[in-house]
């Protein structure tokens, strides 16, 4: 392939920039879960289905005005979450089960979910951006949309947002201390079961909006979170559990390698790229870029 | 493993042995109903492909009702049974018909994936199977038990690159396609005859069934300067092509019967204008008897127009009734009476089968003007 012209260089980095940031937010979210229970909750998967099809529920079969109609469906998906960590996760973490049990829940919760958005909303294709399509916003000959630049922005925000609350308020030191020592924490008064429905609250919050832009973004499908949950979590593996710096770089890793191999290959590679990268840092690098003594990732 | 595990383990491997044993004995002594016709179908009514096995079962449902009338002293019967466009789920679907519901002749797969991966069993089992919607050319092959009332994609992907030959010669042709076996398939047909034709491809690119992001690939056919696009394609070219409107960009469209879906032209209105795609000789404004049948009935029970995939899944279902009827009156191998038939009657056209159990049909080419669909000849 020729060397490519400067407004599709444009184009690709703009592109990049917006993968980039819906997976820093996916990672966000699938790592503050992880680095406080360290065992992955796939069903988070059906929390980001969930923001997204509640807001097309509430935007077109209760007419709401966007904006309730969003903080609704955030709301409800993190009761989602909640619900499922007091009646399921908690009971089994009660029961001292191990961890793989925890994955194979999570996988059944995510599947009955799952068919319950098939059935009530069917499998077809959605779209929450109902109007008429319109021509994107044009910076140097390259096209983005408003959306586009809003999901930039919604996730620049929330990540500096969370960056502040771990590193600089009393909150994020208890986070951290349950998530470094549930039983020493507790020793000190600080209730880990607290800490958990906390961040599991945030956690969902941030699944349901990373859901909400990338619907907006492209359409919704019953399976769509799935493939979002995926990509956070090789993010977060890239990048290492617990580093917020760690997370930026693993994202744009793949953000950048998916598009990349996407262009000069084929996209029929997109996923193949994701899983070689998964590998090649589970073999080399398993503490990802940040190499902070932090408990291995273990599936 | 533990000695008692072990015992535990191969107790119920054997309990399960005589269970089934049983089970199989008693079922086969069960009598058969002469007057009994009981058919199979396998459609996907979950998963990816959903909405044409939505589409697809309420064509048979017609056929169904429409059979019922015509023969209302015989107890008729179809057992649908969801594959999910999945090759896993339909065999473990197609089993249960075949072993449970006793069926010998199945309606489906409308995937040609799915059709392909079950075909081995089929043939194994000696079961008939219509495909409805299973395109792929190598579906040809498939097997002798297998019959499919749609032409095979070798031939769709010939006309169109036949009529880009004649009117666009001079085009930087992309093509695009999904990657699953209909999408490799067509394109493959597509681009063989385009190069018959010395037709000017500079680029080719497939996605996965489950691409959503196809600005990458928009960018890429920009770089290329491509001004005409033939896209293989299923419900995910909505995404497609509105991001193709997001980008600004616009070459000539081509496209397969694919294109033809409602959900598109609302959303995407007067953008499409000018889209010439193939399409098969299905045409619902037909005013013959069978059609016209057809249209009202399923107008009258479902308040819209039916669209390819209803109709084909119509064909496969009468075609099934029909073949099971027949060969339980006259005693004949259902085999033989299909490669037999002559000059079906079906609202896709007249079905006889050749030697691989295909169909021959023409295509027509359609455009989309000013928000519709019309015939472009």
């Amino acid at each position: 392939m020729d060397t490519p012209k400067l407004l599709v260089v444009m184009q690709l980095i703009l592109n990049i920039l917006h993968n980039h940031m819906i997976i820093v937010l996916l990672a966000l979210s699938i790592s503050m879960n992880y680095y406080l229970l360290k065992n992955f909750n796939i069903a988070q998967a059906v929390v980001i289905t969930f923001g997204a099809y509640l807001s097309y529920l509430l935007l077109y079969s209760f007419h709401q005005p966007l904006y309730i109609a969003i903080i609704i469906a955030i709301i409800l998906s993190v009761s989602i979450g909640l619900l499922s960590e007091l009646f399921i996760f908690k009971q089994m973490r009660n029961r001292k089960l191990p961890s793989f049990a925890f994955l194979v829940a999570s996988i059944g919760l995510y599947t009955i979910l799952q068919n319950c958005i098939s059935l009530y909303f069917g499998d077809d294709t959605k779209s929450l951006n109902i109007g008429e399509i319109a021509v994107g916003h044009q910076i140097f000959g390259a096209y983005i949309t408003t959306v586009q630049i809003f999901t930039i922005a919604v996730s620049a925000f929330v990540f500096i947002g969370m960056y502040l609350l771990y590193n600089y308020t009393t909150l994020g030191k208890q986070i951290r201390a349950v998530s470094e020592n549930a039983e020493f924490a507790t020793i000190y008064g600080i209730s880990s079961n607290k800490i958990i429905l906390i961040v599991t609250a945030v956690s969902s919050a941030l699944a349901a909006i990373a859901g909400i832009l990338y619907a907006y973004d492209t359409n919704l499908t019953p399976t769509m979170g799935f493939n979002l949950l995926l990509y956070g979590i090789v993010a977060m593996i890239i990048g290492g559990v617990g580093s917020f710096r760690g997370l930026l770089l693993g994202s744009l890793l793949l953000a950048s390698a998916q598009n990349l191999v996407a262009y000069y290959l084929d996209t029929k590679w997109m996923d193949a790229a994701t899983y070689i990268i998964l590998i090649a840092f589970l073999l080399w690098k398993p503490l990802g870029f940040s190499g902070k003594k932090l408990k291995k990732v273990e599936i | 493993m533990s000695k008692k595990t072990l015992i535990i383990v191969l107790a119920l491997v054997l309990l399960g042995g005589l269970g089934y044993w049983w089970w199989s004995k008693n079922k086969s002594i069960k009598p058969q109903l002469s007057d009994q016709i009981k058919i199979g179908a396998l459609l996907p009514l979950t998963g990816d492909l959903a909405k044409y096995g939505e589409s697809g079962k309420q064509g048979l449902i017609i056929a169904l009702n429409e059979f019922k009338t015509n023969h209302k002293n015989l107890n008729c019967e179809i057992v649908i049974e969801d594959d999910k466009a999945d090759v896993k789920v339909a065999l473990s679907s197609l089993n249960k018909l075949i072993t449970i519901d006793n069926v010998k002749i199945v309606v489906g797969a409308m995937a040609s994936g799915v059709t392909l991966g079950i075909a081995p069993t089929i043939n194994e089992k000696k079961i008939i199977l219509i495909a409805p919607t299973s395109t792929a050319s190598d579906v040809t092959n498939a097997g002798d038990y297998i019959f499919r009332v749609c032409v095979s994609d070798a031939f769709e992907g010939k006309s169109m690159a036949n009529y880009i030959a004649n009117n666009f010669k001079s085009k930087r042709i992309g093509v695009i396609y999904i990657n699953n076996d209909y999408g490799v398939g067509l394109k493959k047909n597509f681009i063989e005859s385009a190069k018959a034709e010395n037709l000017n491809i500079v680029f080719e690119n497939g996605y996965n069934p489950t691409q959503k992001d196809f600005r990458i690939i928009i960018n890429k056919l920009k770089n290329e300067m491509v001004d005409l696009l033939y896209i293989v394609s299923q419900k995910e070219q909505i995404d497609f092509f509105s991001q193709c409107k997001e980008q600004n960009y616009k070459p000539q469209f081509t496209g397969s019967t694919m294109i033809e879906d409602n959900d598109l032209l609302n959303k995407l209105g007067d953008f499409l204008n000018g889209t010439l795609y193939t399409y098969r000789s299905y045409n619902s404004s037909d005013t013959g008897v069978t059609t016209k049948y057809f249209v009202d009935a399923y107008q009258k029970k479902f308040n819209t127009l039916p669209d390819f995939y209803a109709a084909s899944v119509y064909d496969a279902t009468k075609l099934a009734l029909k073949t099971a009827f027949d060969c339980s009156t006259n005693n004949t191998d259902y085999k033989t009476y299909l490669y037999t038939l002559k000059n079906f009657n079906g609202v896709t056209g007249l079905i006889t089968f050749d030697k691989n159990g295909d169909v021959q049909q023409g295509f027509s080419i359609k455009e989309i003007k000013s928000g519709n669909f019309f015939f472009k000849d």
